[in-house]
């Protein structure tokens, strides 16, 4: 019991002397300093964007810091800073995990904060300051990852999207409409960090290509004058796992897939109603790509994305003749997400 | 063997139609069937030593005319595509106002979607609004709709019926309504001018000329010159009807208000005479010939513009004469219609230039159906038969309309004919593959103007699209099946 207690009083004491050995940078302008680790708590000063503040403690989504100038120390919003890639962790905190207590004598330096440091984070004011809250104890970006700050949270964006495809029933969409590519617009919903990097999204696209009837024979296309007007409206059902990238974890790359709900509808000049298309037809999507934050809203996405849809073409009209029966293919989507 | 007796084979039975050039009295007289031909002509001209000039044809084309002839003026739809049609008359919307309402609040509401004026039409209880052609009429409507003093204001819905010609006797032209021409004239009448259509026949009563005429409800149609190879000049005239007949067939002048519709009524037709008839011999035309003047008429046509040749006739041998030429017109991008004879009920021989269609992709071979669409007993049912079209049956009656079910079309009153007079016209139902061969020579033309251009697809369309008929695939009856314009003409999108 006594070793366990020791371990845990090792353990939150290097967790303390990690944070005070940290440099923080802040990342918006007016950024206040408080009194307390409470918005409504008494604003001590403004800090512009780019300020450099010395982490003094963690407290439960605030850091309590002391500017490096005047001295004067406070409450900072977390999500208001970026924790100093450069800022060197103390000595304490190369070593972790703690030794076990049986062993001190192998370790090269002792538990205490480097002489650099002192003037920064002396020691005596974490060691007789007891943190205001117990979150140091839990806080999973303290010593683990000292440059998150914070457990990603559930987000929900709206998102708007433009693809390219290039369709897999090439031959029978380039004899009717002279093209195998469509460019699709889309919006939807996102949902990020379901669990850990889970994300669900819903999407709803709209394409359409204009063309004209045909006769195929011997491969030559007789183009009949007859106008077709063709639209596709799917629905991609689905998600996937998006893994951070960089030091920042700001970027992330992703990958996922779900179901295609695809509306097709063919539509031609003299037809009757039994003539033209009108049916929604079920498949697959398989995507992946890599996220960009624009801002703290604004995400920026790339992504290439396949789509099967069998047995959709095949029955009737050129795709007959080119025996094509998929109505998937390739795409390449720009997408803006819009939300945290 | 003589080409006239075989192609006058071809033409079975007739039934006259009086021969009012009105063409709007109908009586029919029913004759006995002779399949093997047309009766010899009785005339005395020939046999009793009247005189003949040294070109007698010639001669007649130089008398005055017998009998004036006239007809009305063609007229001729303007073809819309269903595509450019609006759905509301633009100009205008229909408003209902109140009894009570003022005349300062009809000026007020009309000045709001911008109307020049109001009227009020008689035999009606509303007003139109006349608004700028270009705001659009249901919107116009939609802003007047639930203001005071308004019952209802609408759009003026554009009426568009289907087309159906006008010619009296359209009604007894079962194989056009059968192929469901009004549907596939919805698509394409042939109004482009490109298409050329030359018919190797007996020549064609195109011409109003001496003791000549032209068939009257042949007025509107376009005729380009052609050659007469059985007189060696470039009148082509008909002495016989059988030529006129198939012309009408394909090229009728159609929504004239006379008699019948023809199926492609705007395509152009080169009148080609190669068929030495009765008259010719008669007077003693200079090249009595056979299918070597085919041959060559073959590629005249050809070389002079024809994109599709309509052949309703046969020959009981080969010719490779023939079979050469038909190769370089199909070379040179014309399609070939051979009708497959008329011997199916009898010894079933094949006949030439049908037989060489089996092997050659861009000429086809056509058999005849009955109302029914069951292969018409006549039809020779042999390898070489690709495709069927209505060629009626003259000894039934099955639609019941009164007629026999033949294919009805105006040519040569027979009696005048028969007596060398070539300016009285009837109308006749004729039965034979004769008949069925101008309806696929008429789709071909106007697969032609749609946008096949190529021999080889076309019959390779015909065959795809044709209504498979009797036994799975294709078979002696009726080949590959009835041929399905509208289907055809319509082709294919990417699902349908």
């Amino acid at each position: 019991m006594t070793k366990r207690l020791t371990l845990v009083v090792i353990f939150v004491l290097t967790l303390s002397t990690a944070a005070a050995a940290q440099q923080a940078r802040v990342n918006h302008n007016r950024t206040p300093l408080r009194s307390e680790p409470t918005p409504t708590s008494t604003l001590l000063a403004y800090y512009p964007a780019g300020s450099a503040l010395d982490i003094i403690s963690v407290s439960d989504g605030w850091y309590k810091v002391r500017d490096p100038k005047t001295g004067q120390e406070g409450y900072i919003l977390a999500s208001l800073v970026d924790v100093l890639p450069g800022s060197k962790p103390a000595p304490a905190a190369q070593e972790r995990p703690a030794p076990p207590p049986t062993q001190p004598a192998t370790k090269p330096m002792p538990p205490a904060p480097s002489p650099s440091k002192a003037t920064t984070s002396p020691p005596t004011s974490t060691a007789s300051k007891p943190l205001p809250t117990s979150g140091a104890q839990v806080r999973p970006t303290g010593p683990a990852k000292p440059g998150v700050p914070a457990k990603p949270k559930l987000g929900v964006r709206g998102v708007a999207e433009v693809s390219g495809a290039w369709m897999t029933a090439s031959e029978s969409f380039k004899a009717v409409t002279d093209t195998s590519m469509r460019v699709q617009f889309g919006g939807g919903v996102q949902v990020v960090n379901l669990w850990k990097g889970l994300y669900a999204e819903g999407i709803v696209g709209w394409s359409s290509l204009d063309g004209s009837r045909v006769f195929v024979y011997n491969d030559t296309v007789y183009d009949l004058g007859i106008p077709v007007s063709i639209t596709f409206t799917p629905i991609d059902a689905g998600g996937g796992w998006r893994f951070p990238l960089g030091k920042k974890r700001k970027a992330h790359a992703y990958a996922g897939g779900g179901v295609t709900f695809m509306k097709y509808q063919e539509e031609s000049d003299f037809a009757d109603a039994e003539d033209n298309a009108d049916e929604t037809f079920t498949g697959f999507y398989a995507a992946g790509g890599l996220e960009i934050p624009l801002t703290k809203w604004l995400h920026l996405r790339g992504e290439a994305r396949y789509n099967s849809i069998p047995n959709a073409l095949g029955a009737a009209g050129v795709s007959v003749d080119f025996n094509e029966t998929d109505l998937g293919g390739i795409a390449v989507a720009v997408k803006l997400a819009i939300g945290k | 063997m003589s080409l006239r007796l075989i192609a006058l084979g071809l033409v079975t039975s007739l039934w006259i139609v009086t021969g009012s050039q009105e063409g709007t009295k109908l009586s029919a007289q029913a004759r006995g069937v002779d399949r093997s031909g047309v009766p010899r002509l009785t005339s005395t001209w020939g046999e009793d030593g009247v005189a003949r000039a040294s070109n007698t044809k010639q001669a007649m084309l130089s008398q005055e005319p017998r009998e004036a002839v006239s007809f009305d003026t063609p007229l001729d739809a303007p073809r819309r595509a269903r595509a450019d049609r609006p759905t509301y008359v633009p100009g205008h919307i229909v408003v209902k106002f109140a009894e009570n309402v003022s005349d300062r609040a009809i000026r007020a509401m009309s000045a709001f979607v911008g109307a020049s004026a109001v009227t009020e039409p008689s035999y009606a209880d509303f007003s139109y609004l006349m608004i700028p052609a270009d705001t659009d009429p249901v919107e116009a409507a939609a802003m007047l709709r639930g203001q005071p003093g308004v019952v209802y204001a609408e759009a003026d819905a554009a009426i568009y019926p289907d087309y159906e010609p006008n010619d009296p006797l359209y009604k007894y032209q079962w194989g056009l309504q059968k192929l469901d021409m009004p549907r596939a004239w919805d698509i394409n009448r042939g109004t482009s001018g490109k298409v050329t259509v030359a018919v190797l026949d007996t020549g064609v009563a195109y011409l109003t000329k001496g003791a000549m005429a032209q068939a009257p409800d042949l007025a509107g149609t376009a005729f380009v010159p052609g050659w007469d190879f059985v007189w060696n000049d470039s009148e082509p005239v008909d002495l016989d009807g059988h030529g006129t007949h198939v012309t009408g067939s394909i090229a009728q002048t159609t929504n004239n208000n006379v008699g019948v519709a023809g199926m492609a009524f705007n395509v152009k037709i080169m009148p080609i005479k190669v068929i030495y008839t009765d008259w010719d011999d008669a007077w003693d035309a200079p090249f009595p010939y056979g299918l070597s003047t085919v041959a060559r008429a073959i590629r005249y046509a050809v070389d002079n513009g024809a994109r599709v040749m309509n052949m309703s006739f046969g020959a009981k041998a080969s010719n490779q004469a023939t079979l050469d030429a038909m190769q370089y017109a199909i070379g040179k991008g014309a399609f070939l219609v051979v009708s497959a004879g008329n011997d199916g009920d009898a010894q079933n021989v094949a006949t030439w230039p049908a037989a060489y269609c089996k092997d050659l992709d861009g000429a086809i071979a056509v058999a005849a159906l009955d109302y029914n669409y069951q292969r018409a007993p006549y039809s020779t049912h042999r390898d070489y038969v690709e495709i069927a079209a209505p060629g009626g049956n003259t000894a039934a009656d099955a639609n019941h309309d009164g007629y026999p079910d033949g294919i009805l079309q105006q040519t040569f009153d027979e009696t005048a004919q028969a007596s060398g007079i070539f300016n009285r016209f009837a109308y006749r139902f004729e039965q034979g593959t004769s008949a069925a061969a101008p309806h696929v020579t008429a789709l071909a033309a106007l697969l032609m103007d749609q946008g096949i251009n190529s021999p080889v697809a076309i019959e390779a369309a015909m065959k795809k699209f044709a209504t498979d008929l009797g036994p799975a695939g294709r078979d002696n009856d009726t080949g590959y099946g009835a041929i399905e314009p509208r289907a055809t003409l319509r082709g294919l999108g990417v699902a349908r």
